[in-house]
């Protein structure tokens, strides 16, 4: 897929703080996650991209403008920001026509334009009311539909499902989905959730001190690991002990599942014959998945994520790499 | 199949745009066009609409009533507040009105964080705010020209001799037109450049109309109290008068505060450089406030 961002030696600096280190990547299309702690850099980076602050060295390109130079690049862009950008006394229809033709959609079209947006994502009889007068998560579909109005190649969602509960957040999710698969939109999706991520992109970039550390498929960061868990109903401490008689290392909290490491082919057969041993009604035996959630936990034990078959991990142009 | 007289609706899923996109032009007159409404109230509730409509009306009964006066007396009576001395009278309105309905345009958009939104748009930052101050200034232009254009038309039209009239008077029309602009270009530069460092529209407004009203009290009563050059010069003070100098030079008339007191040893050349300055320094506060925000 044809790249639609691209960081070439990228920094900013705001006085002696360093947001952003020369840093390398490119995001093709689909959906993207932007992941990493508070003052990672990736608001800065999204700034940079929607051209609404000067990079100090390199460059950032969006298909291959600089919006920063070229504010014309942004007609291809939408932004959902996390905080409140919505009037309150002008209706979502309005709004959005208005936004629409702020950029660039003529007066009809535009007309058109919001009210099948606002119908995409879940507002239809209600474009007319005040936005004051909105719920929190009608509020968050209507700073989405600004960022699609005018049809932009690419959106940034900035924490899409903050505030949200746990029903709105599920709408958005699925909407956010949506726009990469049905839309045929692009999306870089910032947020702390790594749920949300794992449910709705298809890769991640995560930047971490203004450098990037990983970045690749979510799949890579997901897939199977070699480590196996086992859901028994009853005599957990009798499964473990017969586990170990069998020479393996098996670990409990004493009430989530067993977890045994470094699973082979003849481990199998082992634990087949400790749980027959043990008498421990099984309930479920099924290969442990990554989370993207290991990727902070293993940085801060100093190592790679997935190890053993896990992603690639680009590192900064400082450190001789990138991040594509 | 269908029955008749029935229909089915197909949801035919996303559908990508693929018109015509506007130029910068267009993308401007948006902004403009936004601004006005914002200003008149359109859209919003009718409190919102209520000053505005006063202004209107303001602005537009006295040039009626000394239209209706002219026709009748077949002549502009003499004492009567004419093209030329109407802006004498228009200004206070507009002062009032340009305080609490402009800031608005700029405090609203940062309030509510529409800003945001704006500046990741295919526009500049520049653009916005020239939006923004067009808005209000093509919308000051019309509620100034409109009630000259009708004073004039009626004043001609009834006079006992229209042709020789307008053969008298036409170089009023461009000069109205000039002293509008002007007085439109001061009422509406410098409530914007307040309300681009005040959030709250009701603080901008209060401390754009205490403005108007201390600088008149202020350069009055300092002008009145001192006698000679310098006393002339003090009722420069008053900021608010300074854009109806420039109709009373314009016009050729007398410049006076109202009968407060004569600037007449305040060269010329003084009261057009403070005009200038009382727009200049304000547009480039509101330009500088807004240039670091976004490209």
């Amino acid at each position: 897929m044809d790249q639609l961002l691209r960081a070439e030696g990228l920094s900013k600096h705001y006085g002696a703080t360093i947001a952003l280190d020369s840093v390398d990547f490119a995001v093709a299309g689909g959906v993207t996650g932007l992941l990493g702690p508070n003052g990672a850099g990736k608001s800065t980076a999204i700034k940079l991209f929607l051209g609404l602050i000067p990079p100090t060295t390199g460059r950032a390109l969006v298909m291959g403008d600089e919006p920063y130079r070229s504010p014309e690049a942004r007609m291809r862009l939408g932004y959902m920001p996390e905080h409140d950008c919505l009037p309150s006394s002008t209706s979502a229809s309005e709004f959005l026509s208005h936004m629409a033709r702020v950029s660039g959609l003529p007066a009809s079209e535009a007309r058109t334009r919001s009210a099948d947006v606002l119908r995409h994502v879940g507002l239809d009889e209600e474009r007319y009311r005040a936005i004051g007068e909105y719920s929190t998560g009608m509020k968050q579909r209507v700073k989405l539909a600004q960022a699609l109005v005018h049809d932009p190649v690419m959106i940034f969602l900035d924490e899409p499902t903050a505030g949200l509960d746990p029903v709105g957040r599920e709408e958005m999710l699925d909407l956010v989905r949506r726009i990469g698969t049905e839309f045929g939109i692009s999306a870089l999706v910032s947020t702390h959730l790594m749920g949300d991520v794992e449910r709705t992109c298809d890769s991640i970039l995560v930047i971490e001190n203004g450098r990037v550390t990983e970045q690749g498929a979510v799949r890579r960061f997901t897939r199977e690991t070699h480590s196996m868990l086992i859901e028994v109903d009853d005599r957990r401490d009798e499964l473990i002990a017969a586990l170990a008689e069998r020479g393996l290392t098996a670990a409990s909290d004493g009430r989530g599942p067993v977890l045994i490491e470094d699973v082979r082919d003849e481990t199998f057969d082992a634990i087949r014959d400790a749980l027959v041993a043990s008498g421990a009604p099984l309930r479920r035996l099924a290969p442990e998945r990554g989370h993207l959630s290991d990727i902070f936990r293993d940085e801060g034990q100093g190592r790679a994520a997935a190890d053993g078959g896990g992603p690639d991990r680009p590192a900064a142009a400082g450190d001789g790499g990138t991040g594509s | 199949m269908n029955q008749p007289g029935r229909g089915e609706v197909y949801d035919i899923g996303y559908q990508h745009y693929v018109g015509a996109l506007e130029g910068r032009w267009g993308r401007l007159m948006a902004l403009v066009l936004d601004g006005m409404r914002t200003a008149l109230g359109i859209g919003r509730g009718l409190p919102s609409k209520i000053l505005p409509a006063l202004l209107f009306l303001a602005l537009m009964i006295p040039a009626l009533v000394f239209m209706i006066i002219a026709v009748f007396a077949g002549e502009v009576p003499e004492g009567l507040i004419g093209v030329p001395g109407y802006y004498q009278v228009a200004a206070i309105p507009l002062l009032i009105f340009s305080g609490i309905i402009a800031p608005e345009l700029l405090t609203a958009d940062r309030r509510s964080g529409v800003l945001s939104l704006y500046l990741v748009r295919p526009i500049s930052v520049g653009d916005y705010v020239m939006g923004r101050w067009l808005a209000f200034f093509l919308l000051s232009l019309f509620v100034l020209w409109l009630p000259q254009i009708i004073l004039f038309i009626g004043i001609t039209l009834g006079d006992s001799d229209t042709g020789r009239y307008l053969l008298d008077n036409w170089l009023q029309v461009p000069r109205f037109l000039l002293a509008g602009a002007a007085l439109a270009l001061f009422t509406t530069t410098l409530p914007l450049a307040v309300a681009s460092f005040i959030n709250r529209r009701a603080m901008a407004a209060a401390f754009v109309i205490g403005l108007w009203f201390i600088a008149a009290a202020v350069g009055n009563a300092l002008g009145n109290e001192i006698e000679g050059t310098a006393g002339s010069w003090l009722f420069l003070i008053d900021i608010g008068a300074s854009p109806v100098d420039i109709n009373d030079l314009i016009f050729g008339l007398t410049v006076d505060r109202s009968g407060s007191g004569e600037l007449g040893d305040v060269p010329t050349a003084v009261l057009v450089v403070w005009y200038l300055v009382l727009v200049a320094v304000p547009a480039g506060l509101l330009w500088g406030r807004y240039r670091g925000m976004g490209a």
